[in-house]
């Protein structure tokens, strides 16, 4: 295989972060259904809570996002 | 006689009025002013060495710049870009707000809402003081990241899609924290949070403390990074009928929700910070 092949399938690999962030946000969002069905006054603190939840969960795939990129582009225009 | 006395009031009373105009002015710029300075260090810092953010086209030329010296092309762009963001929003706050009324109507309505609630939001985080002062410093981060993300309606490249510009902001957002807690608690209370629950945990804290600009700055560029992607993918298919409507959540939702969620991250680390 010729080294652009090895390096779309490294930069595929690094983005398999994005299965973590998936399942953290999935998980997150129906305990935060079943609180707000649980307490449905509570909704406001609930919502933030999730936001800031969320958005700490789909770091770690913006990041497989930031590191693919950089493999593609780096390594991919040198190769 | 009596008119001199009266002239002399009249003298002094404009230069008082000049003086409280400079004192609203420097106020209202100060945002703006940290933003240019960091961005400026960080590209003379940095700018010169670095090839350039990797935007999709591969070859880009090289300027050459009287002060910085040879700067790739994007990096350049991007910085002009962030400089015509910066000075329209000057323009807004140096012209628009003068005519502000006592009773709103149209743009002022929303823009009175968004400013009121940007200060019950930081000041239910960090409290009366310290939230009325960092608060003109989160609607600077969103109306430029707002304002820098929606470029890309009018057919130019986002400034956040570049990653000094995002990392510009998250080391503002570095200083900023820093700045507040030591001016409101003390260089001590800052440097004893290293050692808050067990001593041997100040490593581990250090660094979860450097990371914080990093990142912001990587989550902001891989969002809108992602969602350029996305629509180039998609205008690369059609460009008829269906673009528009994707549009509407990359372009608009999509950075909307990303400004949100970076000054309410800033927000909440700097809360941490002043626990």
């Amino acid at each position: 295989m010729s080294a652009i092949g090895f390096i779309a399938i490294g930069a595929g690999i690094a983005v398999l972060s994005g299965i973590g962030a998936g399942l953290g946000i999935g998980i997150a969002t129906s305990k935060a259904v079943e609180a707000v069905a649980r307490q449905p006054e509570a909704q406001g603190k609930i919502n933030t809570v999730l936001l800031l939840g969320m958005v700490m969960a789909e770091t770690t795939a913006i990041y497989g996002f930031v590191i693919s990129l950089l493999i593609l582009f780096v390594f991919g225009s040198k190769a | 006689m009596e008119q001199t006395k009266q002239t002399t009031e009249q003298y002094r009373n404009k230069k008082r009025r000049f003086w409280h105009g400079l004192l609203a002015f420097l106020k209202v710029i100060y945002p703006y002013i940290v933003l240019c300075a960091v961005y400026g260090i960080l590209m003379l810092v940095f700018g010169p060495k670095d090839k350039g953010s990797e935007h999709l086209s591969v070859d880009v030329p090289n300027i050459t710049l009287p002060v910085v010296g040879t700067v790739s092309f994007s990096i350049f762009c991007s910085a002009l870009i962030t400089l015509c963001c910066i000075l329209f929003l000057l323009y807004l706050n140096l012209f628009y707000f003068k005519r502000l009324t006592e009773y709103p109507k149209k743009l002022q309505n929303y823009l009175q809402l968004f400013v009121t609630k940007l200060d019950d939001f930081s000041i239910g985080r960090v409290g009366d003081v310290i939230g009325k002062e960092i608060s003109p410093y989160l609607f600077a981060l969103a109306t430029y990241i707002l304002l820098g993300s929606g470029l890309e309606l009018f057919g130019l490249t986002a400034v956040t899609a570049d990653i000094n510009t995002t990392a510009g902001l998250g080391l503002c957002t570095f200083l900023v924290i820093n700045y507040v807690t030591i001016r409101h608690k003390g260089l001590k209370f800052r440097a004893q949070s290293y050692l808050r629950p067990a001593p041997f945990i100040a490593p581990m804290k250090l660094l979860s403390d450097l990371t914080v600009p990093i990142s912001l700055a990587c989550r902001l560029y891989g969002n809108v990074l992602a969602g350029m992607i996305v629509m180039e993918l998609i205008y690369s298919i059609t460009a008829f009928l269906i673009p528009p409507i994707m549009s509407i959540y990359f372009n608009l939702f999509h950075m909307a929700l990303q400004s949100y969620i970076f000054v309410f991250l800033s927000l909440s680390y700097v809360g941490e910070a002043l626990d």
